[in-house]
């Protein structure tokens, strides 16, 4: 393996170069015309009202649906689950131990481009709920051991996956030792616990609504080119995927949670933050805990505010209905900020899955590979994508919380009514260039 | 931007460096505190070069943290002294600097990769300089 990105400890030992400021700049002015193009030019009148459509592909469907690609994507979903599950817990404490690139980028990360290309994969394949369905066929009572009615299901909503998702960024960003499998044990035990017992208790739609990853994989899966249609898979209009996919309750904390985390996670990157805390004799544990949970906050609070512009947020109906509008920033910065990790240490845990144990296996025939380093070289290439990435999101975003906007608003106040929230937007995504410009 | 500059500035002012980034063949103005610049035999070969002075004591570290921003294929120059038994590891190179107390070490390291790396203390993880190579 080549030794230049052979980390000593821990993943990510390199990091993008800043932004170049005349691309931050171009980014942040194209932002802004882009977005009041959209509030003036855009459609006057809802476009899908709610409606999903496209066009519907009944072989595809019947590929998809059939029994042996279900059998097949939970099969590699589950020896997945067993395989890196043998190096967590029997491999060896290194960061040659491929479990900590696998937990870190290749799930974390991976799972953005997954769900954005092949849409709601993950679902199938997530070995958590596949437990559950088997244990269900080995006689668990349909709906878990504790029912829950439908009017409690809508009310817990996504809400304990954002919990979820809150938690995994703090295992990610926060906690000391994350690259060690002591630590990483103790989370994967809280993981399977929480998901797959809950799923025993409450039956399979626990699993839907608690499993961070699925939770995070088919919000992505939203602005993929695949919907069902009648029940049955369509190529559809992105655009019109988000606007007329179900937004459950909770969609707006998901939402919030995401973009705080990747937000912050860009924060501490700056010289400011990394002086500031190493200057101070409080614990950095408290510092990062409460960056994290400040930035999830202004996040939440933002968004409801602009939300607030379109109507009364009854019951949160609302915040969930525009969450489908931030869910393209959200993987705009996902992609921004963690591509490169995804293109360099994604190859190292391709090399390192061959020897889960650190005994010299070549399983998969990838041992022996080097990493394509390509992309180091190419810093220019980099720059454009993230600000392609950024300022693409920002302009899906807008325009679905344009259809959406025109869909809640009442004919009078169709233009200014969307203002506050096309702010907020243009703030989000103004924040991310700033982040990864710097400073 | 004026902030970069600024960074720089500080970076300058407060790590006690000096740095030419010319591609023309240079030397390093050393800070007071030392007492040779190390390329004063430059030819016109040599790349540029940066010395930057770390001290690791008190359970602290100077510099603090601060962004330094270089050009591949510059040489930078690590001073280090500590006063207790510590590695300086310089992501992304690979290269851990053991550091005992009293001693001072000085390692170059050829800046031939771009991207941003930390330069950091392990015992206690503090981080000593953003390394930004462009
Ligand atoms: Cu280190």
């Amino acid at each position: 393996m080549n030794p230049l990105l052979v980390p000593l400890h821990g993943l990510g030992s390199r990091q993008d170069l800043p932004l170049p400021l005349p691309l931050a700049v171009t980014g942040a002015a194209l932002v802004l015309v882009l977005s009041f193009a959209v509030l003036a030019l855009a459609w006057r009148e809802p476009r899908w009202d709610g409606v999903p459509g496209g066009r519907v592909l009944p072989g595809l469907t019947r590929v998809v649906d059939a029994r042996w690609t279900r059998i097949a994507l939970a099969a590699i979903g589950l020896f997945a689950f067993a395989w890196v599950g043998m190096a967590l817990w029997a491999g060896q404490d290194r960061v040659t131990n491929p479990v900590f690139g696998f937990a870190y980028v290749w799930m974390w990360v991976g799972l953005v481009p997954l769900s954005l290309l092949l849409g709601p994969i993950w679902r199938t394949a997530n070995p958590l709920r596949t437990l559950v369905l088997l244990a269900r066929r080995a006689g668990l009572p349909r709906d878990g051991v504790l029912p829950l009615t439908p009017p409690v299901w809508r009310r817990i909503g996504r809400y304990p996956a954002a919990v979820g998702l809150a938690a995994f960024t703090w295992l990610e960003l926060v906690q000391p030792d994350n690259n060690t499998l002591a630590v990483l044990r103790w989370w994967w035990l809280a993981w399977v616990v929480v998901v797959a017992g809950g799923g025993v208790l409450f039956g399979p739609r626990w699993v839907r609504s608690a499993d961070p990853f699925e939770a995070y994989a088919v919000l992505v899966s939203r602005a993929s080119p695949w919907q069902r249609v009648d029940g049955r898979v369509a190529l559809v209009n992105p655009l019109r995927h988000l606007s007329t996919s179900r937004s459950p309750s909770g969609t707006w904390a998901v939402v919030a949670v995401l973009l705080g985390g990747t937000a912050f996670d860009g924060f501490t990157g700056t010289s400011w933050w990394v002086r500031t805390v190493q200057s101070s004799d409080l614990p950095r544990v408290l510092w990062s805990t409460s960056g994290q949970l400040a930035m999830v906050a202004l996040v939440g609070l933002t968004f409801a505010l602009g939300v607030r512009g379109l109507g009364r947020l009854r019951q949160g109906a609302l915040l969930d209905l525009l969450a489908a509008s931030v869910i393209p920033i959200v993987i705009g910065y996902a992609i921004a900020h963690y591509l490169s990790l995804l293109v360099l240490e994604g190859q190292r845990t391709m090399i390192n899955l061959s020897d889960p144990l650190g005994w010299g296996w070549n399983a998969f025939g990838t041992a022996e590979l080097g990493i394509n380093q390509l992309w180091l070289d190419a810093p220019q290439a980099t720059a454009l994508i993230q600000l392609f990435a950024i300022v693409g999101g920002h302009l899906l975003g807008v325009l679905v919380a344009h259809e959406l906007s025109l869909r809640v608003l009442p004919a009078g106040r169709r233009v200014l009514g969307q203002v506050p929230l096309l702010v907020v937007m243009v703030g989000y995504t103004c924040g991310g260039l700033l982040l990864l410009f710097s400073p | 931007m004026r902030k970069t500059i600024g960074s720089l500035l500080a970076a300058l002012l407060l790590v006690g460096c000096a740095t030419t980034q010319e591609a023309a063949p240079s030397s390093t103005v050393a800070p007071p505190a030392m007492a040779t610049s190390p390329a004063t035999s430059a030819t016109p070969a040599e790349p540029a070069r940066t010395v930057i002075r770390i001290t690791l004591a008190d359970g602290k570290v100077e510099p603090n943290g601060q962004r330094v921003e270089l050009a591949r294929g510059s040489v930078l120059e690590l001073v280090i002294t500590s006063d207790r038994e510590d590695a300086v590891h310089v992501h992304g190179f690979d290269l851990e600097i053991p550091v005992t107390p009293g001693a001072s070490v000085t390692k170059d390291i050829t800046l031939d990769r771009v991207g941003r790396f930390e330069i950091e203390s392990h015992e206690p993880v503090f981080t000593i300089l953003q390394l930004v190579v462009s």
